[in-house]
C-alpha cells in the first residue's frame, strides 16, 4: 500500500519532467525535428508512395524475368530457372526479328529525325520576320502535343485505300492504288517520316535556344570580316550548338533499343509485323495474350541493359572526340 | 509572297531580296505545308458533306461544310461517354498530379526536412533504371487498380522529372518570405498553399500543362488496364480508325464507317488542343526547355 500511495505524487511529478525532454528536443532540433515539422513530411507522403510503388515494384518486378512466373502462383511460389527465359527468348526466331526492327527503326529516326531538327533550327534562326517566324513555328511544335492516336487516325486517313494520296495518285498519275500501311518495306519509311514530323519541332526548340545563347559581337566581327551568312552559321552557329547537339545525340543512341513502340501500336497490323515488329510490341503480345510473363520481361530487361550500354559507349565515344566531352 | 513583303519593312538593314532568303523562305513554308497539311485534311473531312464526298474523286481540299458528323459523334453514346471519361481523367489526374508534386517538391526543398538528400535520391534512381513495361503493368495489377477509374490517374502521379523542375524553383523562392511567415507562427501548409503556391503561378501552370496534356493524349494504358466502359476517347477513336482499315484490308463490301465521321471524333480531340495552345504556346515551350536543364 505504501508503494502504491508513494507512486502518486511521482506520477503528478512527471507532467514537470515532460516539459523538459519536449523543450530539449525543440532547442536541439534545429532543422528536422518531426514534431515542428510533421507537415512536411505529410506533404512529401503521396510522392514518395508514389515513387516506390511505381518507381521501384517495377524494378522489383524484374526478378520475374528469372522465373517461370505465373500471376496465380505468384512471385514467392514461381519457379526459379535462371537465364532459362533468355536463352529461350535468343532462340526464338521473332525474337531476332524484332531486335533487328527495332535497331532499324530506330536507328533511321537517328539518321533522318536528328538532322532534320537542326536544319529546320537554323532555317527558322534566318527568320527576321517575327510573325512568319512564329506560325512556322507553332506549326512545328503543335503535332509533339497531339495524342499519337490522333496522329496515326491522320496518317491512317491519308494513306488509306480512299485517302488523298491514293487519290492524287490514281486521279492525276494513273498508277494503281497502293495499300501502303500493309506494306512492309513502305510501312517502315511512314513510321520513319511521321516520328520526325512529331518531334522536329520539338527539338529544334532546343536548339533555337541554344542560339539564342551565343555571343552576337561573333556574328558583328564577322560581318566586319565580310564572312556570308553561310560562312557564319557553319562557323558561328553551328559550333555554338555543339553542346546541345551532342548532349541530345548520347541521349537519343541510348534510344536506339528502343525503337518508340507507342507510335508502332498505334500504327502497325499483323501484315507488317515482319518489319514492324519491335522488342516492345513482342514482350507485350508475349505477356498480354500468351501469358509468358517471364520471358517477355527478359526480353524487356535485355533491352534496358543493352540501352544503357549504348548510352556509355556514345558518351565514352562523345569525351573522347568531341572538344566538350560527354554528359557525364 | 512573304519574301517580297520584307524589304518594305522599316529598320532591316540586311532585309535585302537575295537568293539565300527566297530559297529559305519558301522551303519553310513548304514544311509549314507538310506539318499544316495533316491537320487540314481532317478538320476538312470532318465537316464534307456527304453529297459534296460522293461526287468528288479526290479529297484534298475542303468543299462544302456541315457539321452533320459532328452531331452524329456527340449523339453516339459510347463517344460521348469516352469523351467524359477523357476530360475526367485529365481534370482530376492533373489536380492530383499537380498537387501531390508540388507539395512533395516544397517539402524536399526545406532545409527542415531530414533525410532530403536520400529522397531526392529516390526519385532520380527511376529516371535512370526502369523495369520496363511488363513489371510495370504487373505492379499496377498488383495494386488492385485494374478496371477501375484510378487506374487511369494514379499511376505515375508524381513524375520525378516535373518534381525536380519545381523544387529547383522553391529553393531559388526568396526564403526571407518563408522564413518571416514561420516566425509568424504559420505552418507549413498555411505558407504552401496562401504563400508559395499563389506566386509560382507560371511554374504550376508550365507542369499542368504538360500533365494535362499527357492525361489527354494517354492511349496504350488505359486501353489495357480499364475495360471499354471506361475507354478514354483515344482509345475508342483508335478502335474505330483501326476496324475501318481492317475491313477495308479484307476488301469484303461490308459497309465502311465514314471517312468524315472518323475525322470528327479526331477533330474532337484535336479541338481543344488547337484552341488552348496558341495561348499556352509559351508555357509549352518554357516546359520543353525544362526538359532540357536537366537532359
Amino acid at each position: 500500500m505504501g508503494t502504491s500511495v508513494e507512486a502518486v505524487p511521482k506520477d503528478r511529478g512527471t507532467p514537470g519532467y515532460r516539459v523538459q525532454p519536449s523543450t530539449a528536443s525543440r532547442r536541439r532540433s534545429g532543422p528536422g525535428s518531426l514534431r515542428d515539422h510533421w507537415p512536411l513530411y505529410l506533404m512529401a507522403m503521396p510522392g514518395i508512395v508514389s515513387i516506390l510503388v511505381f518507381g521501384y515494384g517495377p524494378l522489383f518486378g524484374l526478378v520475374i524475368a528469372f522465373l517461370d512466373y505465373s500471376p496465380v502462383r505468384g512471385v514467392r511460389d514461381s519457379e526459379w530457372v535462371g537465364l532459362d527465359n533468355f536463352r529461350t527468348a535468343f532462340d526464338n526466331p521473332f525474337f531476332m526479328s524484332a531486335l533487328w526492327n527495332s535497331l532499324i527503326i530506330s536507328s533511321l529516326k537517328l539518321t533522318i529525325g536528328f538532322p532534320s531538327a537542326i536544319v529546320l533550327a537554323l532555317l527558322l534562326n534566318e527568320v527576321r520576320v517575327r510573325w512568319f517566324k512564329g506560325v512556322i513555328q507553332t506549326a512545328t511544335i503543335l503535332p509533339f502535343f497531339v495524342s499519337w492516336v490522333v496522329v496515326g487516325t491522320m496518317f491512317r486517313s491519308l494513306f488509306a485505300p480512299d485517302g488523298v494520296i491514293n487519290e492524287v495518285r490514281q486521279v492525276f498519275l494513273g498508277i494503281d492504288q497502293l495499300i501502303f500501311l500493309s506494306d512492309p518495306e513502305i510501312f517502315r519509311w511512314i513510321i520513319v517520316f511521321q516520328d520526325t514530323w512529331k518531334a522536329a519541332g520539338y527539338f529544334a526548340v532546343l536548339y533555337l535556344a541554344a542560339m539564342t545563347a551565343i555571343d552576337p559581337v561573333l556574328y558583328e566581327a564577322a560581318e566586319v570580316d565580310g564572312a556570308s551568312r553561310w560562312r557564319q552559321t557553319l562557323d558561328i552557329t553551328l559550333p555554338g550548338i555543339r553542346t546541345t547537339m551532342v548532349t541530345l545525340f548520347v541521349l537519343l543512341s541510348g534510344y536506339l533499343i528502343f525503337a518508340g513502340w507507342e507510335q508502332i501500336i498505334v500504327m502497325y497490323n499483323p501484315s507488317v509485323y515482319s518489319t514492324a515488329d519491335v522488342l516492345e510490341t513482342f514482350s507485350l503480345r508475349l505477356a498480354l495474350s500468351q501469358g509468358q510473363y517471364g520471358l517477355a520481361t527478359a526480353v524487356g530487361l535485355f533491352q534496358s541493359v543493352i540501352g544503357l550500354g549504348l548510352v556509355l559507349i556514345t558518351n565514352w565515344l562523345a569525351r573522347r572526340y568531341s572538344e566538350q566531352g560527354g554528359l557525364f | 509572297m512573304t519574301t517580297t513583303q520584307v524589304p518594305s519593312m522599316p529598320r532591316s538593314r540586311r532585309r535585302v531580296v537575295t537568293p539565300g532568303r527566297v530559297i529559305i523562305y519558301t522551303v519553310l513554308l513548304l514544311i509549314f505545308v507538310v506539318m499544316a497539311y495533316p491537320f487540314f485534311y481532317i478538320l476538312s473531312l470532318a465537316v464534307m458533306p456527304y453529297d459534296r464526298y460522293v461526287e468528288q474523286s479526290v479529297h484534298a481540299l475542303p468543299a462544302g461544310f456541315t457539321l452533320t458528323y459532328f452531331r452524329e459523334v456527340l449523339s453516339d453514346a459510347r463517344i460521348v461517354d469516352a469523351f467524359q471519361i477523357s476530360i475526367l481523367k485529365t481534370l482530376v489526374g492533373t489536380l492530383l498530379n499537380v498537387v501531390a508534386t508540388t507539395m512533395c517538391a516544397y517539402a524536399l526543398s526545406r532545409r527542415e526536412l531530414r533525410f532530403r538528400r536520400l529522397l531526392g535520391l529516390l526519385f532520380v534512381i527511376p529516371l535512370f533504371v526502369s523495369g520496363g513495361l511488363i513489371p510495370y503493368y504487373l505492379v499496377i495489377r498488383s495494386t488492385g487498380l485494374l478496371n477501375s477509374f484510378w487506374a487511369l490517374v494514379l499511376p505515375g502521379l508524381v513524375a520525378s522529372f516535373y518534381l525536380f523542375v519545381v523544387r529547383a524553383h522553391f529553393i531559388n523562392y526568396p526564403q526571407e518570405v518563408i522564413e518571416a511567415a514561420i516566425i509568424d507562427g504559420a505552418g507549413h501548409f498555411r505558407i504552401f498553399w496562401q504563400i508559395v503556391w499563389p506566386t509560382s503561378a507560371p511554374i504550376i501552370a508550365t507542369i499542368a500543362l504538360l500533365y494535362a496534356t499527357g492525361h489527354w493524349n494517354d492511349y496504350y494504358w488505359p486501353s489495357i488496364l480499364v475495360q471499354s466502359d471506361l475507354h478514354p476517347a483515344t482509345v475508342v477513336l483508335q478502335n474505330i480508325s483501326t476496324s475501318r482499315s481492317v475491313l477495308q484490308g479484307l476488301g469484303s463490301g461490308t459497309q465502311l464507317t465514314p471517312q468524315s465521321f472518323i475525322a470528327a471524333v479526331a477533330a474532337v480531340l484535336i479541338i481543344p488542343v488547337l484552341v488552348v495552345y496558341p495561348f499556352l504556346q509559351r508555357y509549352l515551350v518554357r516546359g520543353i526547355l525544362l526538359g532540357s536543364v536537366k537532359g
